[in-house]
C-alpha cells in the first residue's frame, strides 16, 4: 500500500490488459491467416461463462482457462465452418457469433439452482515469485508481482512472434493470408491451415474472457465484457499484427480504463467516456493513416487477401 | 489493394459501430436495475409525499363476501414485474424478499412473478397483458411509470404501483426506500474503519438520490472521523462490472482503505477483498464475495410496504400514494455485519438507529456547507423528510469529487 499512485495504475493497467491481450493474440493469429472474425467478443463472453464455470467446479484455475478456451474453439469452429467452407460474408459471421454469445452465455449463467451470477470462484490467483522480488520498489509490484497466467501471456507474446517470423509454419501462416493461391499453388492446405488458426483464435480469446471472469472480476455477471472484446478486434489493427505491438497496446488501453478514475480522484475533470472512447479512435486514426496509402498499409501488415473467401475455382 | 484498404475501412468501421452496440446492450440491463436517475430529479417538489389526496374515487370493487378478517388473500391476485431475474443477488433479490414476505403474509393470494422484462415496450405489453388477464394488483418493481401509466388509464379497476415513480393516478401509486438512512448508518462504521482517512465511493450518476445517499454517508464517516474524506467517482452507468471494478482500482490506487459504492454488481467487492480492504455495501449483502473484508450494508425492506399494499386493497381502502419511507417505515433494514466492524461501533450504530426510529436525531441537522464552501443547510435548519428527494444537486464538505 506504500506505493505510489503511479505504479499501482501500472499493475492495475496490466491485470486489466491481460483479458484484452489474449484475446487479440489469438485474433492476429486468425487474421494472419486470411480470416476476419469479429466475433471475438462473443468468444469472450462464451469462455468467460464456461471458464468461470469450470472454476466453481473444479477450483483449478488452469483447468478453468483451458474449459474457456475450448468453449471459445467451440463457438469458432463455428465461424470457421460459415466463413471457410461455406463462404459467407466473414463480417455477417462474426457479428452473429457475438449476438449468439452474448445471449447464450447470459442464459447458462442464470439457470439451474446454483446461477454462475450466484457463484463465487474458489480459484485462488495468486502471484507466484518469492516475496524478495515483489518486495523491491516500482519494478517489484509492476514486473514480479503478477499471477502465473500474466507471465504466461508474456511468453505466449514471445512465442507467437517467434513463430510468425522465424519458423516455417509461421511463413506459411502468413502466406495463406497473403496469397491463399500462391500458398496453395506451393502446396498448402489454405483450407486447413485457415480452420486452425481460427480456432486458435477462438481459444486465445475464451482464454481471456475466462481470466477475466476469474481472476479481474472474480465474479460472473451477464454481458460482463463490455466491449473488451471489441477493443481486441481493434487493438489487432492498431498493433499492425504484431504480437509485441499487441502487448504494449493491450497494457495501454488497459491503463486508459482506469486512468479516467485516477484523473476524477486527482479533481482532473475527463468524462470517464471520453477515456474510454479513446482506443477506438485511436485505432480509426490509424486505420484512416495507414489505409490513405497502399504501400504503407502494406508495411503495417495487414494480410492482403484478409476476410476473403477463397475457392480454388474462382481464380 | 484496394480490396485491403476497402476492408480496412469496413473493419474500422465495425468496431466502431459495434463498440457504440456493445454500450448500448450494457446500458440496457444497467438503467432498469437500479434506475432512481430520472425519477427522483424531476420529482415537483410541491407534490406531498404519503398522500397525494386523490378525488373520492371508487377503488376495487370489494366483494361483500371477503368481510371475514383477517384474510388470507383469497380470490386475490398480485403480480410483481422484475426487469432482471429476481436472483441478481441485487436489486431485484431485494424486491423478491418482499414477494416472499407478502405470501407469507397472505396464504391464499395468488402471486405471480414475471421476471426480465426490461423498460419499454416490452413493459407496456407485460403490464397490459397482466391487466386483461384480471390480476388485481400489479407491482412494477423498478422505473416503469412511464410504460404503467397508459395502460393504468385503460384499466382503471387495476392497482398498478411503481418504484420511484412520481406521478400519481386514481389506480397508480409509487414507493421508494430513503437510503440515506441507511447510508448515514453505515458511514458510522466506514468512518471507524478507516486507517488512511479515504474512502473510495463509485457511484453511478451524479443525481439527488446518489448524491443524497453520499451526503448522508460522509455526514457518518467525519462524526466519527472527522478528517476522513469520501472520494467519489462517478461512471455513468448502475452496472458495468468491468468499469465498476476500474473505478475501484483507481481509488484503491489513490489510497483508500474503505470502499462503498452506489452500484449494483459485486466487482467493487471483489476488487475490496482481493486487494485486503474494506467494503461497504450497496442493498445487498456481499459478504460471500468478500468475507473478510465485508463490513455492513443498508437493505432494502420491500416487505412491510407491499403488505400493507396489499392489505389495503383487500380492505379496500387503498388510496393511490407516494410513499418514501426509511428506517422508521421499516422500508430500511441492514444485512449482516462483517468481522472487522466492533462491538464499540455496533453500539455507536445501534445507538443512532434508535435515535432515528425514536426521531429524536437528525443526521441532516445544521450547518451543512457544500464541498465549495457554500452553506446548504443553516444553523438549526435541516433537510425536512418530505423535502428529501428534492436533495441534493451538491456535495457535502469532506466529499472529494464533483457532480459537473
Amino acid at each position: 500500500m506504500n506505493d505510489s499512485v503511479l505504479v499501482l495504475s501500472i499493475v492495475s493497467a496490466i491485470v486489466a490488459g491481460t483479458p484484452i491481450l489474449f484475446a487479440a493474440l489469438g485474433e492476429i493469429l486468425t487474421e494472419r491467416s486470411g480470416v476476419m472474425n469479429l466475433g471475438v467478443e462473443g468468444m469472450m463472453l462464451i469462455g468467460g461463462v464456461t471458464g468461470f464455470w469450470a472454476g466453481v467446479q473444479t477450483g483449478n484455475l488452469w483447468v478453468a482457462l483451458l474449459a474457456g478456451g475450448l468453449a471459445g474453439v467451440v463457438f469458432s469452429a463455428v465461424h470457421a465452418l460459415l466463413a471457410i467452407s461455406l463462404r459467407v460474408n466473414q463480417i455477417v459471421s462474426g457479428l452473429a457469433l457475438v449476438i449468439v454469445g452474448n445471449g447464450l452465455s447470459s442464459y447458462w449463467g442464470t439457470i439451474g439452482d446454483a446461477p454462475l451470477i450466484q457463484s463465487f470462484n474458489g480459484v485462488q490467483v495468486d502471484p507466484i515469485l518469492p516475496e524478495a522480488l515483489r518486495g523491491l520498489p516500482a519494478v517489484g509490484p509492476i514486473l514480479f508481482g503478477h499471477d502465473p497466467v500474466v507471465y504466461l501471456s508474456w511468453l505466449i507474446v514471445a512465442g507467437a512472434g517467434y513463430f510468425l517470423y522465424r519458423t516455417n509454419a509461421g511463413l506459411s501462416l502468413r502466406a495463406v493470408g497473403e496469397d491463399p493461391a500462391a500458398a496453395d499453388a506451393a502446396g498448402l492446405s489454405v483450407t486447413g491451415i485457415r480452420y486452425l488458426f481460427t480456432l486458435v483464435g477462438g481459444f486465445g480469446a475464451g482464454v481471456g474472457g475466462a481470466y477475466l471472469a476469474l481472476a479481474v472480476l472474480g465474479t460472473w455477471q451477464a454481458g460482463m465484457t463490455a466491449g473488451a472484446g471489441w477493443i481486441a478486434v481493434a487493438l489487432v489493427i492498431l498493433a499492425g499484427w504484431r504480437p509485441w505491438l499487441a502487448l504494449l497496446a493491450s497494457y495501454v488501453f488497459g491503463a486508459l480504463r482506469t486512468l479516467g478514475f485516477t484523473l476524477q480522484i486527482a479533481g482532473v475533470e475527463v468524462p470517464s467516456d471520453f477515456l474510454s472512447m479513446i482506443p477506438f479512435v485511436v485505432t480509426f486514426l490509424v486505420v484512416v493513416i495507414v489505409s490513405a496509402n497502399p504501400e504503407r498499409a502494406r508495411r503495417v501488415g495487414a494480410p492482403a487477401s484478409l476476410g476473403e473467401p477463397y475457392s480454388r475455382e474462382a481464380r | 489493394m484496394r480490396q485491403a484498404r476497402w476492408l480496412l475501412a469496413l473493419l474500422a468501421v465495425f468496431a466502431l459501430v459495434a463498440a457504440a452496440c456493445g454500450d448500448d446492450e450494457e446500458a440496457a440491463p444497467a438503467a432498469p436495475a437500479e434506475a432512481p436517475a430520472e425519477a427522483p430529479a424531476e420529482e415537483p417538489a410541491e407534490e406531498p409525499m404519503e398522500e397525494a389526496e386523490p378525488a373520492e374515487e371508487p377503488m376495487e370493487e370489494v366483494e361483500p363476501a371477503e368481510e371475514a378478517a383477517p384474510s388470507d388473500g383469497t380470490g386475490y391476485s398480485v403480480a410483481f414485474v422484475f426487469d432482471l431475474f429476481i436472483e441478481d443477488g441485487g436489486w431485484n433479490t431485494t424486491h423478491y424478499r418482499g414477494v416472499q414476505k407478502v405470501q407469507e403474509a397472505f396464504p391464499g393470494l395468488e402471486v405471480q412473478v414475471i421476471e426480465e422484462i426490461s423498460p419499454g415496450p416490452a413493459a407496456t405489453n407485460a403490464f397490459e397483458d397482466l391487466a386483461s388477464a384480471g390480476v388485481d394488483m400489479i407491482v412494477g418493481t423498478t422505473y416503469f411509470m412511464p410504460d404503467v401509466m397508459p395502460v393504468a388509464e385503460q384499466y382503471p379497476d387495476t392497482i398498478f404501483l411503481t418504484w420511484a415513480g412520481w406521478q400519481t393516478a386514481d389506480n397508480v401509486g409509487h414507493f421508494d426506500g430513503a437510503t440515506e438512512d441507511g447510508r448515514y448508518l453505515d458511514g458510522l462504521i466506514a468512518g471507524s474503519v478507516t486507517q488512511s482517512g479515504i474512502i473510495g465511493y463509485p457511484a453511478g450518476y451524479p443525481i439527488e438520490e446518489v448524491n443524497r445517499a453520499l451526503n448522508a454517508f460522509t455526514i457518518g464517516v467525519r462524526e466519527v472521523n472527522p478528517d476522513a474524506v469520501v472520494q467519489v467517482v462517478y461512471i455513468n452507468s448502475w452496472y458495468d462490472p468491468p468499469v465498476e471494478q476500474q473505478a475501484a482500482e483507481a481509488l484503491a490506487n489513490g489510497g483508500a482503505d474503505v470502499l462503498a459504492h452506489e452500484l449494483n454488481s459485486p466487482a467493487v467487492a471483489s476488487v475490496a477483498e482481493d486487494r485486503g480492504l474494506n467494503i461497504i455495501g450497496y442493498s445487498s449483502d456481499r459478504s460471500e464475495v468478500a468475507p473478510n473484508a465485508w463490513l455492513s450494508s443498508f437493505t432494502f425492506e420491500w416487505g412491510p410496504y407491499y403488505i400493507d399494499q396489499v392489505q389495503q386493497m383487500i380492505d379496500g381502502t387503498w388510496e393511490p400514494a407516494l410513499t418514501y419511507g426509511g428506517l422508521q417505515a421499516g422500508m430500511i433494514g441492514n444485512s449482516p455485519y462483517g468481522q472487522d466492524v466492533t462491538d464499540e461501533m455496533l453500539a455507536l450504530v445501534n445507538e443512532r438507529r434508535q435515535q432515528i426510529l425514536d426521531g429524536t436525531f437528525d443526521y441532516f441537522a445544521g450547518p451543512i456547507l457544500d464541498n465549495e464552501g457554500n452553506v446548504q443547510v443553516p444553523e438549526g435548519g435541516t433537510i425536512p423528510f418530505e423535502e428529501r428527494t428534492t436533495c441534493c444537486l451538491w456535495l457535502i464538505e469532506g466529499v472529494e469529487g464533483s457532480i459537473s
